[in-house]
């Protein structure tokens, strides 16, 4: 077995099973930690311009790269006109810079702020630096390796098909460029600390939130606020 | 002494077993060799690569193995034949096709026995259409193997806006690269790239779409060769740098009274 084929071909399900018997065992055993472990109380105005724009870029590039998986023949389809395929990318790419600087302003955010640092575990460090590679090598993929809406079809679509079809393709990953394998690999380690890490509030996001009716909140005494002490 | 007449016999019966268990097969080089036919023929001249007839004979065989298995390090390593060969041939070096020391046994084998017979008569080239070739090209025409069209990954002088895609090279000389029709449309059907061979080997592209890319390509020939996308690094980097901005703008609009509910009552800033 070559160096390629455990990379791709082995690496992949490592991740993914340790990943899934992991999560199921947090969920029975430690159910309520299932949470983004907020720390808005203790720093809120970084926090406002670094996550909206990751959780959105991020969200949006994610949905790009589900979309190319499950169905790649309606990004071929679109891209069949030139100015479609620039206006898909060029879309893409803000995602993307939205995603590396929100992470960026995040990452700073942890590590400049004393109150933060106390509350941070080895574990935050080490998934923002997973982050931060799978971000970065994914925007430098778009300038370096444009237009890769178009050859995800071809090249990730069908390998990430091979792994759930239990007969993973290396060839057709192994000779594309450092960043991209970088970026692939990379996609698997993320899925391997997912249950290790605060990435678990993807699962307990308050989704009903969207849908609920509102409500409304009224003061039954109000007292005349003094204002700041 | 009859034993010794046995033991003599044994010995090299021990001898020459390997060869025989060993010995290269020009049948299983003949499949083999299908990863070199894009580039390369045995007694119908050369393509983008020199054509193989009696190589075997013109040079060491130790070399041609390696030569075969590990073209690329050869060349790094400063090679004089491997570095006169690239000058000889358009400065296209011979890429790694993944061939195994075996299998280039096998190879050299068929290349032998090849050498030998008549090659088998070409078959006429098909007419291709430059028109139906830049829409394949653009994708405006899909690829009868469903295959991404080419502009997902190489760039050429001839479609102008942000260009075409950076994951493989500039096809604007193709059609010298590999030395006219010919050899073009052999390795468009056959592409010698390992990472296309991980598409196009399985599904390739159809003979007729091979000869109207040939025509299309003849025609890009005539075009300089851009150095660097321009266009892409100034508009389109630029518009998403400018997205971005916009984003930020957007986003402060819309969260505008998100300090004046409570926090700036209750704290003062």
């Amino acid at each position: 077995m070559t160096f390629s084929e455990f990379m791709f071909g082995v690496f992949p399900y490592m991740c993914i099973v340790i990943a899934i018997v992991a999560t199921t065992w947090r969920y029975v055993t430690d159910k309520f930690s299932y949470s983004s472990l907020s720390s808005q109380f203790l720093e809120n105005r970084n926090l406002f311009w670094g996550s909206i724009t990751w959780h959105y870029g991020i969200l949006g590039v994610l949905a790009a790269h589900l979309v190319g998986f499950l169905i790649p023949g309606t990004i071929l389809w679109w891209n069949m006109e030139p100015v479609r395929l620039y206006i898909l990318e060029t879309t893409g790419f803000v995602l993307g810079l939205m995603a590396l600087v929100g992470l960026v302003i995040l990452i700073v955010r942890r590590f400049t702020n004393s109150r933060l640092m106390v509350v941070s575990s080895n574990m935050d460090k080490i998934l923002y630096a997973v982050l931060f590679i799978q971000v970065f090598t994914g925007v430098l993929t778009a300038i370096s390796y444009r237009w890769g809406s178009s050859w995800f079809a071809g090249f990730a679509a069908p390998y990430l098909w091979s792994i759930v079809e239990l007969r993973p393709n290396v060839s057709l990953v192994e000779n594309l460029p450092l960043t991209v394998q970088i970026h692939i690999l990379n996609a698997f380690v993320f899925i391997l600390l997912f249950p290790f890490t605060r990435l678990v509030h993807m699962l307990s996001v308050p989704i009903k939130y969207i849908w609920r009716p509102h409500q409304v909140v009224r003061w039954n005494s109000r007292k005349e606020i003094l204002g700041p002490f | 002494m009859i034993s010794g007449i046995w033991r003599l016999k044994a010995l090299a019966l021990l001898l020459i077993l390997p060869q025989i268990a060993f010995s290269a097969s020009p049948e299983a080089g003949e499949k083999a060799f299908q990863k070199c036919i894009a580039c390369h023929t045995i007694g119908s001249g050369p393509l983008a690569g020199p054509d193989l007839k009696d190589v075997t004979t013109k040079r060491d065989n130790a070399w041609l193995i390696r030569w075969i298995i590990e073209p690329d390090k050869m060349l790094a390593e400063g090679d004089s034949i491997a570095t006169e060969l690239l000058k000889e041939f358009n400065n296209i070096p011979m890429p790694p096709m993944g061939v195994t020391e075996a299998e280039a046994k096998d190879i050299l084998a068929y290349i032998k026995a090849a050498s030998t017979s008549e090659p088998a008569p070409a078959k006429p080239l098909m007419k291709g259409d430059a028109e139906i070739g830049k829409k394949l090209f653009l994708g405006r025409q899909a690829l009868s193997n469903g295959a991404p069209a080419c502009v997902g990954c190489h760039q050429n002088t001839d479609i102008g806006g942000l260009g075409g895609g950076a994951l493989g090279v500039d096809l604007t000389k193709l059609y010298s690269r590999y030395g006219g029709d010919k050899g073009l449309n052999i390795a468009l059907l056959n592409p010698p790239s390992p990472i296309m061979a991980g598409i196009f080997s399985k599904q390739p592209i159809s003979e007729i779409e091979a000869a109207h890319f040939t025509a299309y390509f003849k025609k890009t020939n005539e075009l300089p060769v851009e150095e660097v996308n321009t266009e892409f690094f100034i508009k389109g980097i630029g518009t998403g740098i400018l997205g971005l901005i916009l984003v930020y703008i957007l986003i402060s609009l819309i969260w505008i009274k998100r300090l004046k509910g409570v926090r700036i009552p209750m704290v003062g800033k």
